[in-house]
């Protein structure tokens, strides 16, 4: 009854974020009223690669052999059909490399290094944070949240410069530098996962204490607001046992808010922990973001952004069609 | 002292503020029989649910319960530890909250929240308390799922609802279904005592009467003793077969209903009855003169004498205990006496 409704109405919603968004995508750099081309081999030009003789012909072959040459409309159908294909061209920098190509190579790693710190963050987070403010807990537990809390408040990426410092550098424990050791060719066998995990562990330990403190805090605030609410007094009053008490009503209602910041922080997972990989050279797709911003490499910079909108809207999907369960009040309303 | 179902001996409640103690519940005794229905009233703060919440022990920090007993049928309460006093809930006392929009879980159905409390009371962790004599079924032991659904959909039928209503969640239902739920709830374990703080402010007067009543037959079916907390003097009136006033912590009058309506002994009874209006007298509403203390720098003497209209200067220098002036009337008043001329 509600459901196909509601299914419906999600489903077309997400096709319109994403509509959305790539259309804006595609004229945003339009309005900067840049001729990408022309402005391309002016600087060859000057930098002494390409003769000044004979510009204006090459400008002109090669908007036509980039689409450029057709009236706006028709550009942007073009650009529609080839987005729907997931098509994102050539990167500029590494040309003929697609987009395509060098998005996959950079996303396997940060999806593995970030879907892994963020659940992990979330789970740890979300348990820890209403255990502190759980009055029952014992005290050793609740007297750990000042240190967690202040982690919190300690950026990522200076966190990830300290573990570096000391872990890679002073005590040598770990690697400090990349994905894998140079040299190695990536492949799927055990000691280069073991090699892969190796390199992780700092950058994943910078993301995961930072960010377990953020889940903390917000959880802790929840679970304070919840413990006050009248049916916690009726449940204590019913004679429930304390684990009930605190999984079957505080927890379960206090954890919703939570569940729509750990789909938000799924979504971007795809945009990668920029800094975290910069700091560490790990050629996730923060590092790579960073360089094609660094090198003007339009499309690669669009094909990120559009990645990114893809997995916001995927995950904000999901969490619409996952909250109605969790929290029957929605059901009504939708 | 066994004809009584709940005794109450100097019970003092206090929370503990950086200003001082704030004594809530200060030095109260009262009795209850075995099935009794008794009102509790007074002004808002005047410690009547501090009382009721330290009957069932949930007094949060900084309150604290300072001192007194409670035994409820002949089992010391306060003696009892965690794991003893968390069985005692619901199965020997119960309690029907207060504001009923909130007082179930959002995010789950009724069934499963009428069934939590009768799961984690199934074992008896420790022999002799008090629920091992009552609640469960005949047979003892564990009830089975099958046996827990069944009870479930007979509770919600004994308080005048479907049993479709135990698929239902909380915002499915009125305020009044609500309510009759969390009765439903207090009555699963036949508890012997059943604490109704203002079971019925949130809900019109129509549906009001309706729960009330609900819970009468209930609580007669169960044998239950009940201890309605509210202001309403007039819900007090059909309800109640003994009230209790209460005034900045103290009971000041303890007598049975008819007898506190047709002449209150203490004068702050007296306003509070003379404050309730009446269909046959057209009268400006009568309201009580000033306002109730603060508890942390109490007036000497009697606590009502700055706002009493006989107070005399003993009243500001000495405090009057409780006592039993007339078989079953107990009052906390000097001048009981010379107020009452025909005495």
């Amino acid at each position: 009854m509600w459901a196909a409704g509601y299914l419906l109405k999600r489903v077309a919603f997400f096709f319109l974020i994403v509509w959305t968004a790539a259309t804006v995508n595609f004229f945003l750099p339009r309005l900067s009223g840049q001729d990408p081309i022309r402005e391309r081999m002016i600087k060859q030009v000057q930098s002494g690669r390409a003769w000044g003789k004979g510009i204006e012909e090459m400008v002109e072959v090669y908007n036509v052999k980039f689409g450029l040459d057709k009236p706006l409309w028709q550009q942007y159908l073009t650009y529609l059909g080839d987005v729907s294909r997931f098509d994102l061209g050539h990167s500029i920098a590494f040309y003929p490399k697609s987009v395509k190509e060098i998005l996959r190579q950079a996303l396997l790693w940060t999806i593995g290094l970030l879907t892994t710190t963020t659940l992990l963050a979330f789970v740890f987070g979300t348990l820890f944070g209403s255990l502190v403010a759980w009055t029952r807990a014992p005290l050793w537990l609740r007297s750990l949240a000042p240190p967690i809390m202040t982690l919190a408040a300690i950026p990522y990426y200076l966190l990830g410069l300290i573990l570096l410092f000391v872990f890679a550098f002073e005590l040598r424990w770990f690697p400090g530098h990349g994905g894998y050791r140079i040299g190695t060719i990536p492949n799927l066998s055990w000691s280069f996962v073991l090699e892969a995990v190796e390199h992780a562990i700092l950058p994943a330990l910078s993301i995961l204490l930072s960010s377990l403190g953020f889940w903390a805090i917000a959880m802790r605030g929840m679970m304070v607001t919840v413990e006050g609410e009248d049916y916690m007094t009726l449940a204590e009053a019913k004679g429930i046992k304390n684990r009930r008490l605190f999984f079957d009503y505080g927890l379960r209602n206090a954890i919703l808010p939570q569940i729509t910041s750990l789909a938000l922080a799924m979504g971007y997972v795809f945009s990668g922990a920029l800094l975290v990989e910069v700091v560490f050279g790990f050629p996730g797709i923060g590092t790579v973001l960073f360089n094609s911003i660094k090198g003007v490499d339009y499309p690669v910079i669009q094909g990120i952004v559009l990645t990114i909108i893809l997995t916001l809207a995927t995950t904000t999907l999901i969490l619409d069609l996952t909250l109605p369960m969790l929290d029957p009040r929605i059901r009504r309303r939708a | 002292m066994t004809s009584h179902n709940l005794q109450v001996r100097n019970l003092r409640v206090y929370y503990h503020t950086p200003r001082g103690a704030v004594k809530a519940v200060d030095d109260v005794s009262f009795n209850l029989k075995a099935g009794e229905r008794f009102g509790l009233v007074g002004e808002s703060g005047s410690g009547k649910t501090t009382l009721v919440m330290a009957l069932l022990r949930m007094i949060k920090p900084p309150g604290q319960i300072e001192s007194g007993q409670v035994w409820l049928d002949g089992q010391d309460v306060m003696a009892l530890s965690e794991e003893e006093m968390r069985q005692l809930r619901l199965a020997g006392i119960a309690l029907v909250a207060q504001g009923s929009m909130n007082s179930l879980n959002p995010v789950t159905r009724i069934k499963r929240q009428l069934i939590d409390g009768m799961k984690d009371h199934a074992f008896a962790s420790t022999e002799g308390t008090a629920h091992e004599r009552h609640g469960r079924n005949d047979k003892g032991g564990k009830m089975s799922r099958r046996a827990l659904d069944a009870h479930a959909r007979d509770l919600l039928t004994r308080v005048g609802l479907e049993p479709q209503v135990a698929a239902m969640y909380p915002h499915e239902l009125s305020g009044g279904m609500k309510q009759r739920v969390c009765i439903a709830m207090a009555i699963s374990l036949r508890p012997k005592l059943i604490i109704a703080d203002e079971p019925t402010s949130a809900l019109d007067v129509v549906v009001q009467m309706q729960v009330m009543e609900t819970l009468r037959r209930v609580q007669e079916e169960v044998g239950a003793a009940v201890i309605l907390v509210g202001h309403d003097m007039g819900l007090m009136a059909q309800f109640v077969e003994r009230v209790g006033v209460m005034y900045a912590g103290k009971l000041v009058e303890v007598s049975p209903v008819r007898d506190i309506f047709r002449r209150p002994l203490h004068p702050y009874a007296q306003l509070l009855i003379d404050s309730v209006p009446s269909l046959e007298e057209k009268d400006d509403l009568e309201g009580i003169p000033g306002l109730p203390p603060s508890l942390l720098e109490r007036p000497s003497g009697c606590l009502f004498h700055p706002r009493c209209p006989h107070a005399t200067a003993a009243c500001a220098a000495q405090e009057q205990a409780l006592q039993e002036v007339q078989p079953n009337r107990w009052v906390a008043c000097h001048l009981v006496e010379s107020i009452h001329k025909n005495f």
